[in-house]
């Protein structure tokens, strides 16, 4: 056997898992608020807040993708990491 | 996780009402060989997947079927579209109007509903991958089937884009299996299951 997996992958840094953290926190408020939006498209104090969460979240998963890798098929960076996309760990793994 | 993008893998535009087509291109929707199964086929194997290609390749398989789910929705909806009830009968659609007007439920041609049956996830790569292979053809003639009925050229535009990606897919996944089986032993593939004894 050339290649025996790893039952429990290598876990990701504390660093790694808080910024994660943060992406995941920024993009469920976006998801939220978009669903209060999809309802009440004019409230003023929702859509102000939507466009401060859009940029922080966008700013948050380029500095994650930069370090970490992809979080999106979008996120490869071919000329510096190569397929970068079939790396571990995955998300239902329970490291992340 | 899922994001939704609001287009379509590839373009579907229907301009004319046309419930016979309609009656049986619906079994890519929610039928055997269908593209709500072979979106949970893949998406439910992954999960005990060891090798990373493998995760990658069921994700992303999984992820596309679930566009396609959406193009042929697409395609049912555009050809339920306007229709009149005198339409409705003379195509022998009373029966599924009746129950779901002009929405989309996923069924078979046959008119039996979508059934988690249709698919298996076993938990071992080698029995999975050939399943998936399977699948991908059992797709790719229900589409040919499908092609040696339908002629308006809206219809088989999208129809033949949908029957080319289950051979581009047949093809990932039989190299995904040559992947497993690289990492097994060449003498007995089957000495253990690489998702249970590993």
């Amino acid at each position: 056997m050339k290649n025996i997996p790893k039952r429990n992958p290598v876990g990701m840094s504390s660093e790694r898992i808080a910024e994660l953290r943060r992406i995941q926190q920024l993009n469920f408020t976006m998801i939220d608020l978009g669903l209060y939006l999809n309802t009440h498209e004019d409230c003023e104090e929702a859509l102000i807040l939507y466009d401060k969460v859009q940029l922080m979240h966008a700013a948050a998963k380029a500095k994650y993708e930069e370090c970490y890798g992809p979080l999106t098929i979008e996120g490869v960076d071919t000329e510096k990491d190569g397929w970068s996309w079939i790396n571990g760990p995955w998300p239902w793994e329970g490291e992340c | 996780m899922w994001t939704y993008e609001k287009k379509l893998e590839y373009p579907v535009n229907i301009k004319n009402p046309n419930p016979a087509m309609a009656k049986f291109i619906i079994t890519q929707v929610g039928g055997p060989d269908g593209e709500l199964a072979a979106s949970q086929r893949y998406l439910s194997q992954r999960y005990s997947m060891p090798y990373d290609e493998g995760k990658a390749i069921l994700t992303d398989i999984g992820t596309e079927e679930l566009a396609h789910l959406e193009m042929v929705s697409a395609i049912i909806h555009q050809l339920t579209r306007n229709m009149t009830i005198e339409q409705i009968k003379a195509a022998g659609m009373e029966t599924y109007f009746v129950d779901h007007t002009a929405g989309i439920y996923p069924q078979a041609a046959a008119g039996f509903p979508f059934d988690a049956k249709v698919f298996a996830s076993k938990g071992d790569a080698i029995t999975d991958l050939f399943e998936d292979m399977a699948a991908e053809q059992k797709a790719r003639t229900t589409y040919d089937n499908i092609l040696r009925m339908v002629d308006d050229p809206d219809v088989i535009d999208p129809i033949r884009y949908l029957r080319q990606r289950e051979i581009n897919h047949f093809q990932r996944f039989g190299e995904t299996l040559r992947i497993v089986q690289d990492n097994l032993n060449s003498k007995n593939f089957y000495a253990m299951n690489p998702e249970f004894d590993f």
